[in-house]
């Protein structure tokens, strides 16, 4: 033990002596090692070796305060002109470092700048940190995130001290008229409870939010966004004060918000137009103030000084007296929060963050490729260095001077990197459809920029760190012999070369796998079934207006627009439906429920989705028709209600027997009603492509005529084409009714394949790359290798190989690296699979397919890379090779 | 003229002038860090402030471990620490006078 530290002590010593300029060194370690040794053996006790090397780590301020003495500002210009000078006399070689280096800094400073938006910038909101999003739990179910209802959030608010305003929100669409400021428009708006911009912190840029005693009433104020007011109203700053017609009524402006401000957790265009909601006025007098209606958007501020677990305990215990008084509702259900930028962006950690690791890895290929090239050259300067050195140039003099070479190839290479990632940012943006959010956040600014100066300062030392030292090393006696190379540094050299060929085919390989999985996964979410067709589906939103249609009137409405659409020419079918799959902005709820002859469920329980479809719904989606009837024209109210359920509901409801014909109770808050159930439909998966089917019943829409009902048209051939003339036949129908948006399936869908797409192009690209700066590694090093043994190969020649002998030994080479490299690969990314699991779909992170297949590749690129340096091997001439003796 | 020395070189030197000659003596007396001492010898041998030199090597390859460095004052040493103990007795006295003063 004792022994160990002094020797650990003496280790640095030596270490620190490495920072000493050499005239000094040898002083410096004189003085160190002899106070050492005496120590050491003037005393046998562990404590004093202790002692010793606490006191033996003064060595290295030491060293630094000599090195700083030292220092000649003068020698650092000298080394750095000399650097430039050694690199403009090979451009071809500096073109191919800048390069390699500009496309590894480049994809990391675009993946950066991703992440940094998504991930790591603050929320444009004060404090931040103090935002949470709310959301109502299940606490029989392990604890889910449900959206709040009105009631809950009136006691939360109410009673909770650590939560300083609880806001909650609605976004729709409201209809702007057309006057002199536009056209009839449809632009998507919020309805915000009095907290909503107190919690959010941010202030109007003109004129004002709404005031507590304002929103009382829900009087007819409004506040603009910024993208509005400068889009519609020219960014006139009369509009504030002014009215502005919105469907059948007068709406004061009282404000605009500034720039940049985003209602969180919007991802289909963001809010253009807040209107003040007062929760106790719409729900303060219905039964149990609707406390089981949950389809709020629900955040919170924290109050100053208090704790995210603070909040939580606080609002557990008001969730479990609140379940308590009304457990009709409330029973079992908690309350989470959930830091605000988590709730929006936490589910892309695991992905951004396996594609950064990925991206470091590119950087380190082409840093290898780098370090490969240098090496390369250092041979060809053995007898500089040499000379050099025996001119009495110190090892760190050569060490640094070899370094700022690699630090100026990967400034370059930062340089034009920060370009191509400039271009490639723009593309990445365009490819990443919604689906991540923040995206719009991404731009090239400072903090992408210092990242990018810091990747280049990473990859100088890396690449520059083996040849530094390696290259440094020149035997003067040996290099300056007359001979040619020094062949035992030389073969070090190569063999490091090969070292590094090999792991680099061991990342390509690791980025193969993880590409194939992400691949992989993306096409089994593409291919999942969905319960619907989704080709050449239109998705045409409307939302119609209470005064005119309501009572009633929807139902005659849309079954008229619904018989206009499908006579246009190119429609194949036409319906609509509340709830339609992949539909975020649509009214989706869920109502407890139970069989005729049970008794009513406790406290809400496990509710059924509940859908109201025209007639001619699942005919447009091509939903099948498994058993009884869909939905018939005569269904409206003056006959029985009458529902159809889906495969799910059937199966889990009534197992083993057939619903049609049974009878279902559904409580509606305020009263409950009994449906006859008249058939069977497929299952539809609703929130996106991973998440299964649950309950669902599809109540006729004649019978329960929603105003806002989304149609799905099915077009014979583009459905984009047909959207100019469903815009004219709605306004034919009525001028005051415009079509609210029209969009393709494929476009809705893009939205929650989005992610998954995002992945495996990027790491696809990055495999990519991987795979390229592999081979090109691989090639130098065995072209490097053949061009050496020339000599060998030429005597072999003439001692009677064959060609395909010659070819054997080169191949040969290069398959040893690869195959150690693909084993190495193939570990790593078995023993990385674990981390990958969260992200894939479908597919297991140690799928055998993938791991075979990403070897053989890589395999295959090996033989291409050996290809030309085996075929010029085999044209060796050896009365060329053998004629300099 | 001798400019003044920082704390760190004025202990050193004091502990010098008291006959500590070796380096980790020196830290152990001044209790100052391990990654000073020796920048403060350094710079007081090359103001002429103190000297050095290698102990007998007999003795050391006796004890098989190399020679150890030994510093010790020299004259202008011994100037430059007299001139600080005049220094520190002026700045001593005005002090207690200003604490007076001020009550």
């Amino acid at each position: 033990m004792r022994r160990a530290l002094v020797r650990l002590s003496r280790r640095v010593v030596a270490l620190a002596a490495w920072l000493v300029p050499s005239p000094e060194r040898r002083r410096f370690r004189q003085e160190w090692d002899a106070e050492i040794a005496h120590r050491a053996s003037t005393s046998a006790r562990s404590i004093d070796a202790v002692a010793i090397l606490y006191r033996a780590v003064g060595a290295v301020p030491h060293a630094l305060w000599v090195f700083k003495e030292e220092w000649r500002w003068d020698m650092l210009a000298q080394d750095f002109r000399y650097a430039v000078r050694s690199l403009v006399s090979r451009p071809l070689f500096v073109i191919a470092a800048t390069l390699t280096l500009a496309v590894g800094i480049g994809a990391n400073a675009a993946l950066f700048s991703v992440i940094d938006a998504v991930l790591l910038k603050p929320l444009p909101y004060p404090e931040p940190e103090r935002l949470v999003s709310v959301f109502e739990s299940r606490l029989d179910l392990g604890g889910t995130r449900d959206a709040p209802a009105p009631g809950n959030v009136m006691d939360w608010r109410r009673e909770s001290q650590t939560l300083e305003g609880v806001a909650a929100w609605w976004v729709e669409s409201t209809t702007l008229l057309g006057d002199d400021y536009g056209d009839t428009e449809e632009v998507p708006s919020a309805r915000v409870t009095v907290d909503f911009f107190p919690v959010l912190g941010v202030d109007a840029l003109i004129g004002r939010t709404f005031s507590p005693e304002e929103v009382v009433g829900e009087p007819r104020i409004a506040v603009l966004s910024y993208e509005l007011w400068q889009r519609r109203f020219g960014g006139d700053d009369a509009v504030v004060g002014s009215d502005v017609r919105f469907k059948n009524a007068s709406w004061r402006i009282i404000g605009v918000m500034p720039r940049g401000f985003r209602t969180p957790g919007t991802l289909e265009g963001e809010v253009q137009l807040f209107k003040p909601w007062d929760l106790e006025h719409g729900y303060g007098e219905m039964p149990d103030r609707a406390r089981d209606w949950r389809f709020l958007r629900g955040a919170a501020r924290l109050a100053p000084g208090v704790s995210l677990s603070d909040a939580q305990a606080e609002l557990d215990v008001i969730a479990a007296s609140l379940a308590a008084a009304h457990p009709k509702t409330n029973l079992g259900w908690g309350v989470v929060l959930v830091p605000l930028r988590d709730a929006l962006v936490g589910n892309t950690r695991v992905a951004l963050t396996l594609l950064l690791v990925a991206v470091g890895f590119v950087l380190l290929l082409a840093c290898a490729n780098v370090t490969s090239l240098l090496l390369v050259r250092a041979s060809g300067r053995n007898r500089e260095m040499a000379v050099r050195t025996a001119l009495g140039a110190s090892r760190m003099r050569l060490v640094r001077q070899l370094f700022l070479e690699a630090f100026v190839l990967a400034a370059l290479g930062g340089i034009v990197g920060v370009a191509l990632a400039r271009l490639s940012m723009e593309v990445l943006v365009r490819v990443a459809p919604a689906g991540i959010p923040r995206l719009e956040e991404v731009a090239l600014d400072s903090r992408v920029v210092l990242f990018a100066v810091l990747a280049s300062v990473a990859a100088g030392l890396v690449a520059g760190i083996a040849p530094a030292f390696q290259g440094s090393t020149a035997m003067p006696s040996e290099a300056l012999k007359s001979a040619g190379a020094a062949v035992s540094t030389d073969r070090r050299r190569q063999r490091l070369r090969a070292i590094i060929v090999g792991f680099e085919i061991a990342a390509a390989v690791v980025l193969l796998v993880g590409s194939g999985l992400f691949l992989q996964s993306f096409y089994r979410v593409l291919t999942v079934e969905l319960g619907f067709d989704a080709d050449k589906l239109l998705v045409v939103r409307m939302r119609l207006d209470a005064a005119t249609y309501g009572g009633g009137g929807a139902h005659p409405y849309y079954t008229r627009f619904l018989e206009e659409i499908r006579a246009l020419p190119g429609v194949v079918a036409a319906g609509g439906t509340t709830g339609l799959p992949m539909d975020e902005l649509d009214i989706d709820f869920d109502r407890p429920f139970w069989r005729e002859g049970e008794p009513r469920p406790d406290g809400g329980g496990v509710g059924v989705q509940i859908r109201m479809p025209s007639v001619g719904y699942f005919e447009a989606m091509h939903i099948p028709l498994l058993e009884g009837r869909g939905v018939d024209i005569r269904d409206d109210r003056t006959k029985p209600r009458v529902l159809i359920v889906n495969e799910t509901m059937a199966r889990q409801t009534w197992p083993g027997e057939s619903p049609v014909g049974q009878r279902l109770f559904i409580d509606y808050q305020n009263y409950e009603a009994v449906y006859d159930v008249v058939g069977v439909v497929g299952d539809t998966r609703f929130y996106g492509h991973k998440k299964a089917a649950r309950r669902a019943v599809y109540i006729p829409h004649g019978q329960n005529p929603y105003l806002p009902l989304p149609i799905v048209v099915r077009a014979a051939g583009d459905p984009a084409t047909l959207a100019p003339a469903i815009r004219r036949t709605a306004l034919e129908l009525d001028p005051a009714q415009p079509v609210h948006s029209i969009r393709t399936m494929d476009e809705l869908m893009g939205g929650y394949l989005g992610q998954d797409r995002f992945q495996a192009f990027l790491m696809t690209a990055f495999a990519g790359m991987a795979l390229l700066l592999a081979t090109i590694g691989i090639y130098g090093v065995v072209a490097f290798s053949v061009a050496q043994r020339r000599r060998e190969l030429g005597l072999r020649v003439a001692l009677g190989a064959e060609s395909k002998d010659i070819a054997r030994i080169v191949l040969g080479g290069g398959f040893r690296i690869a195959a150690i490299g693909v084993l190495v690969g193939l570990t790593a990314a078995l023993v990385m699979s674990r981390y990958l699991e969260s992200a894939l779909f479908g597919v297991s992170a140690t799928d055998p397919t993938t791991l075979i297949a990403a070897a053989s590749i890589l395999m295959a690129t090996v033989l291409v890379a050996c290809y030309l340096p085996a075929r010029r091997a085999t044209k060796v001439d050896p009365t060329q090779t053998l004629r300099y003796e | 003229m001798t400019k003044s020395l920082g704390t760190a070189q004025l202990r050193v030197l004091e502990a010098i002038a008291g006959g500590t000659g070796y380096g980790f003596d020196v830290m152990d007396q001044t209790g100052l860090p391990s990654g000073s001492v020796y920048p403060a010898l350094s710079k007081l041998e090359k103001s002429g402030l103190v000297r050095s030199r290698l102990e007998a090597v007999t003795l050391a390859r006796r004890e098989k471990r190399p020679p150890r460095r030994y510093y010790e004052i020299t004259a202008s040493g011994r100037e430059a620490l007299a001139g600080a103990l005049v220094r520190a007795r002026d700045l001593a006295r005005s002090l207690a006078r200003a604490v007076k003063e001020s009550g």
